[in-house]
């Protein structure tokens, strides 16, 4: 599997988003996981490298303004290649919330969860286009609207 | 409304900063009432919330069926909440999860595609096996949805599916191989990189996909895809050697062309760890292909290493340590590069630096690169050598107390690896080890004496050195103080301790070191310490005190300096002090003992091979299992209460009157040899000498000769050994070592292979999609173990309806016959085919492919993939019974066709005919599909008005439905009373109660219809007093039987595991 979880941590060490790609995990293993990998990745000064290797897995992050992007990956999956994923989140995010800042991933959790939806499934990439996702976004969110004025 | 919502929530949770815990508890409160309320908005909104606070760490496992309440909400939006809800919070083993399995289902038909998609995102995350058997005919038939958008997410959720549920690989695999030829490229992306993870796994099985996948490589230009193609190559590489030829200008154009680092990355790794570069060789036929890609690689690692983005440094040194093990040389040649690493501010990229380094060590960089190493233990202004102060005054460690003890391991192993092999200069390395010793917070003390002595003991070159050596660290205030602190190399000093005795020929002024060895400090060094010292100093003393002209002064100085170490607490230290002082003693009073101190320790020892003690060969006529003594025999009385101690026996009386009539002659005899077994016994003091009655002449004397000089007593000392030994060479310049590279052998050793088996473990996901067999060729085989099913279109040559029983048996015969012939089935098929009386012609079986129906698909001649061993089993499979023949039984049909079917039921497996008739004469192809089977049966009925076909189908399911081109059928077979009986008898029912439900209904079946639907369960036919049966997916999981009342209905209800709680909540 590429991507196990997702994580989205503030500097402070708030948790402000969490995926799982799995359901393997008992809530104490993820509770632990995401303790252990926060702390580190923000013990992390800012001139060492992305990426670590947590016991069988690898943390590969990024700081975006005050927001840690944290993924955990299998082993022999490509770095870069998860980095960009990271970014490619951060882009649609950026996009769809219009020059996104941490608060709109606090209150609109659910959208930022929907757009991870967008770009991943069970930790594989599957669209990596931008305008095809923000595309199905405005549909999604039209057909939402609709149904809760209808309501 | 008034309800909080969401923001209202966060918003809360950000004013209430203070008191968090408190606030959250009060809109926990909240949400426990709104999920039970009716309003479809308030139970979403209420999930919505917890879901949130969720994350934060909230238990919300109570409400995992308010969650599927939510999910089955019409609305897309509450959708959306309830599947997310259930993605984050449900287990492998959360219950109510076997709910879901038609809910999903609906879903993921559903017409709305947004609605099947987050069908598709919750079923990716909460699917479990169960939900993975039931659902994946469902998501191999959308792996044909007319929107790509669904297609691709398909594909990546039935990865997640093989997963759990390993079987429906094989199902879905054809289907997913024609998904590489997908017009929408995001869905052939999605197929490659399921199909790259499943081959990383397992790759023998996808090596026929190879072309494709190489034609992709060289067509597309998506680089997202191209780097699961490349990764997905470097399995399958190496189990093809043409491959490799094939791929290699490809992907060597790639890493010259590419500007995309990722992917360049993925190549450079690809190439590495797929084999493409072969190990180097002389003249090798690829050698120089061989070495200009490996040449490539460096460059471009080179250009990775020297980028300030400290990503592509980490992953640049991270493939050159894969690289080196394959071509050392060109790595080597960046040498420079690659200890620069070394310094730098990461201690990630400085660990992969220090793993590349420890494998370019030669004999001509060692010292260079452990220096480099040594300046992050101990600054290089440091006075390095071992007298100067401890801890030397101005260390500021660079590195923290787990990093230095992780380069001093990786110092030790290069300088150690293929024992010393590149070490040109022990002398350099003693000093060295000995440096080490004042790294501090450490406690590397162990390790360092262990390779201090090793190397005195292969190399005896270096022996007089390490000598001197180790007096300076004994005699190092500064290694003695350290002992104190928490952390510190101490015990180094057995190592010290030990050199400086065994080799104390060298010694220049062995009394000094002797007294240094029993010094008032020493007490407060570990004991371990101490007592290798008292030890070593008895060595000393033998060899110094038999050339020395006037040992009694400092004998009995000695003697003096012991006494502390005999009041040891530590009772290895006091009795080794003990003994020596005892020892030496004996030694002042008779001076001609000394010689014999020294023949003691005489000989040399060899290093001894790490499986000698395995391999010691068992000696001839040694029986282990045999007694040595006889045991005596148990005492009588004692067996015979065990064998019957609920009775007195009879003889116990007996025994105890003989015991007190016994005569004084056995009191006598019994006592003698009692005082003889207490002789020996060393806790029994005797009242009498106990030696009176012995001849003292007749005690053998051994007479040990001590004079004989050390060569001829060595052997007894040494471990048998096959000598290994180089003859040592004169000392030309540089100066050459002879080292004892071998470790001794017992003499004839058994070399057994097991000592090397290494065992592979492979991880459980691996292991499941391992046993998954593909069968990559076109012909398509049903292979599953246990399950079976087959399918068989008869084509009647007549196209007429009769009913005829005659005919029927004449069909079957036939069939018979031709079942005979095909052989290989496990089921017994049968088959019941109306043919026409007049012609009498053979039923046609498509199994024979030349008479096959162009039109009738062929993959029914594998329909797959069934499990045998579900409960559901037993249901479907009553006593073998001989059946009358039966008469077709009408299920149902629409205005163009007639669906009628018959049945027999076998041990294990039912044998299904469906007869399919005309109504208006159109060339109708007909689909269908048989509930628990994954392929669709299609056949097509000639254009005359009421044609029939039939169709036959052993399947080892209870089939409970039969889908034609859309509509369900209800297949009505029932089971045979002994059956439903035994079934009822034999399942364990962990629930049962007495309910009066809200649900009516006109008669017993409808009641419990209704119980099952709200289950979201199947019924089985009433059968029997005991009840009817709801089943889940095959498996029984309840019983319901009705008992009539008024005013409700009163129904008994019995139920297995799970859906206890399910039941509890219906009423």
């Amino acid at each position: 599997m590429a991507v196990k979880f997702m994580l989205l941590v503030s500097r402070q060490g708030k948790i402000r988003l969490t995926k799982w790609f799995t359901s393997d995990w008992t809530a104490k293993e993820k509770a632990k996981t995401v303790k252990d990998v926060s702390q580190t990745v923000l013990g992390r000064k800012t001139k060492m490298c992305n990426v670590l290797e947590y016991k069988d897995f690898k943390v590969v992050y990024r700081r975006y303004a005050s927001l840690f992007f944290i993924a955990g990956t299998d082993l022999d999956d490509n770095e870069l290649l998860t980095l960009e994923i990271i970014h490619r989140y951060v882009e649609v995010l950026d996009k769809w919330f219009l020059n996104v800042c941490e608060l709109d991933i606090i209150f609109n959790f659910q959208q930022a969860y929907m757009i991870i939806d967008e770009l991943l499934i069970g930790g594989e990439l599957q669209e990596s286009s931008k305008r095809s996702v923000i595309n199905t976004l405005k549909r999604m969110e039209e057909t939402e609207k609709q149904e809760a004025a209808s309501a | 409304m008034f309800e909080k919502s969401l923001a209202d929530l966060i918003r809360g949770l950000r004013a209430n900063k203070k008191n968090e815990q408190k606030y959250i508890g009060s809109c926990l409160d909240e949400i426990r009432s709104q999920v039970r309320t009716n309003d479809p908005h308030t139970k979403a909104t209420a999930i919505q919330k917890l879901a949130y606070l969720h994350m934060h760490g909230y238990d919300m496992s109570w409400a995992s069926f308010h969650v599927i309440e939510v999910m089955s909400l019409q609305k897309t939006l509450y959708k959306r909440i309830g599947y997310h809800a259930a993605a984050v919070s449900f287990r492998q083993d959360t219950d109510v999860l076997m709910l879901c399995t038609n809910l999903i289902k609906k879903d993921l038909s559903s017409n709305n595609y947004v609605d099947t998609a987050i069908a598709l995102h919750g079923l990716a995350s909460i699917v479990t096996p169960d939900l993975g058997r039931d659902l994946c005919p469902d998501l191999i038939a959308m792996l044909n949805h007319s929107r790509p958008y669904i297609r691709k997410r398909v594909i990546l959720v039935l990865y997640r599916v093989f997963l759990k549920y390993p079987e429906a690989l094989r199902m879905a695999f054809p289907r997913l191989k024609e998904k590489l030829d997908d017009p929408d490229p995001a869905v052939v992306s999605a197929a490659v990189n399921v199909i790259c993870e499943l081959a990383r796994r397992n790759p023998k099985s996808y090596l026929p996909l190879a072309p494709q996948l190489y034609g992709l490589l060289t067509n597309s230009t998506n680089n997202w895809m191209l780097i699961k193609i490349i990764k997905l190559f470097a399995a399958l590489a190496p189990l093809e050697p043409r491959l490799i030829k094939k791929l290699v200008p490809q992907i060597s154009s790639v890493i010259q062309s590419t500007s995309a680092m990722s992917l360049l990355y993925e190549c450079i790794h690809t190439v590495i760890i797929g084999g493409m570069i072969g190990p180097e060789t002389e003249n090798g036929e690829n050698e120089a292909q061989d070495s200009a890609l490996a040449r490539l690689c460096t460059a471009k690692l080179k250009l990775f290493i020297e980028e300030p983005d400290q990503n592509l440094k980490y992953l640049g040194l991270y493939a050159l340590s894969k690289l080196l093990a394959v071509r050392p040389k060109a790595v080597v040649e960046h040498r420079d590069t690659i200890l620069e690493c070394l310094d730098d501010a990461d201690v990630s990229i400085r660990m992969r630096a220090l793993d590349i380094v420890t494998g370019m060590v030669t004999p001509g960089n060692l010292v260079q690169i452990v220096r480099k190493l040594m300046t992050q233990l101990l600054p290089p202004t440091a006075d390095t050598s071992p007298s100067a102060s401890y801890p030397p005054p101005s260390v500021t460690p660079i590195l923290d107390a787990t990093d230095r003890a992780h380069v001093i391991e990786r110092i030790i192993s290069i300088c150690s690896q293929d024992t010393y092999t590149n070490v040109t200069n022990f002398e350099w390395y003693i000093t060295l080890l000995t440096n080490l010793v004042r790294v501090r917070g450490v406690d590397v003390g162990t390790r360092l004496s262990a390779q201090l002595i090793d190397v005195s003991v292969r190399v005896p070159e270096v022996r007089e050195f390490a000598v001197q050596a180790m007096t300076a660290l004994i005699e190092d205030e500064g290694v003695m103080q350290s002992a104190n602190q928490d952390m510190n190399n101490a015990r180094v000093l057995v190592g010290a301790a030990w050199i400086v005795g065994e080799y104390c020929i060298y010694l220049v002024d062995p009394v000094r070191i002797m007294m240094r060895m029993l010094a008032p400090g020493v007490t407060r060094l570990p004991p371990t310490v101490q007592a290798v010292y008292l030890h070593n100093v008895l060595k000393i003393y033998g060899h110094w005190a038999c050339t020395a002209t006037d040992p009694t002064t400092t004998t009995q100085s000695i003697l003096e300096a012991l006494r502390p170490f005999k009041t040891s607490f530590d009772s290895e230290v006091q009795e080794r002090a003990c003994t020596l002082f005892e020892i030496l003693h004996l030694a002042l009073s008779d001076p001609a003992l000394v010689p014999s101190i020294r023949a003691l320790f005489s000989g040399e020892l060899n290093p001894v091979a790490p499986k000698a003690q395995k391999r010691v060969p068992v000696p001839a006529g040694l029986d282990l299992d045999q007694w040595i003594h006889e045991p005596e025999p148990e005492p009588v009385q004692e067996e015979e209460e065990e064998e019957d101690n609920d009775r007195v026996p009879d003889e116990w009386f007996k025994q105890d009157v003989q015991e007190q009539i016994v005569d004084s002659d056995d009191v006598e005899r019994r006592r003698q040899s009692r005082a003889e077994r207490l002789k020996h016994d060393p806790f029994y003091i005797p009242s009498k000498p106990l030696y009176d009655d012995i001849d003292i002449n007749e005690i053998p004397i051994v007479r040990l000769e001590l004079n004989v000089p050390p060569e001829q007593i060595a052997p007894t000392r040494q471990v048998p050994k096959k000598k290994k030994k180089r003859p040592i060479s004169p000392p030309p310049v540089p100066k050459t070592y002879s080292i004892n590279r071998g470790g001794d052998m017992p003499e004839n050793s058994v070399v057994s292979s097991e000592d090397d088996e290494v065992e592979h473990e492979v991880d459980e996901v691996t292991k499941a999609v391992m046993s998954v067999d593909l069968s990559l060729g076109e012909e398509t085989r049903v292979e599953s173990g246990t399950s079976q099913v087959d399918a068989k279109v008869d084509v009647p040559a007549k196209k007429t309806r009769t009913k005829s029983t005659k005919a029927d048996k004449a069909g079957k015969t036939g069939k018979t016959g031709k079942t005979g012939k095909t052989g290989k089935k496990k089921t017994k098929t049968e088959s019941k085919t109306k043919t026409d009386k007049r012609k009498k012609k053979k039923p046609v079986s498509i199994a024979d492919p030349s008479l096959a129906p162009s039109t009738i698909n062929k993959s029914l001649l594998a329909v797959r993939g069934l499990e045998m061993n579900t409960p559901y089993e037993r249901v479907a499979s009553p006593a073998p019974t001989e059946q009358a023949e039966q008469e077709w039984v009408d299920i149902g049909g629409d205005e163009q066709f007639q669906v009628a079917f018959k049945y027999k039921l076998l041990p294990s497996s039912t044998t299904l005919t469906l007869l399919f008739t005309n109504k208006t004469p159109s060339p109708l192809p007909l689909t269908a599909t048989l509930s628990h089977t994954d392929q669709d049966l299609s056949m097509t009925l000639p254009p005359t008005s009421t044609t029939t076909r039939t169709l036959t189908i052993t399947s080892t399911h209870h089939p409970t439905w039969l889908d034609v081109l859309g509509t369900k059928f209800l297949v009505p077979i029932p089971l045979s009373p002994e059956s439903f009986n035994e079934l009822v008898a034999t399942t364990k029912w962990t629930y049962s109660a007495r309910k009066t439900l809200p649900i009516s209904g006109a008669n017993t079946r409808e009641v419990v219809s209704g119980v099952a639907r709200v289950l979201g369960m199947e019924l089985v036919e009433v059968v029997g007093d005991a009840g009817t049966l709801v089943m889940r997916g095959g498996q029984v999981v309840g019983l319901v039987k009705v008992l009539w009342e008024t005013g409700g209905v009163l129904v008994e209800v019995r139920g297995v595991g799970e859906v206890e709680g399910v039941l509890e909540r219906l009423v």
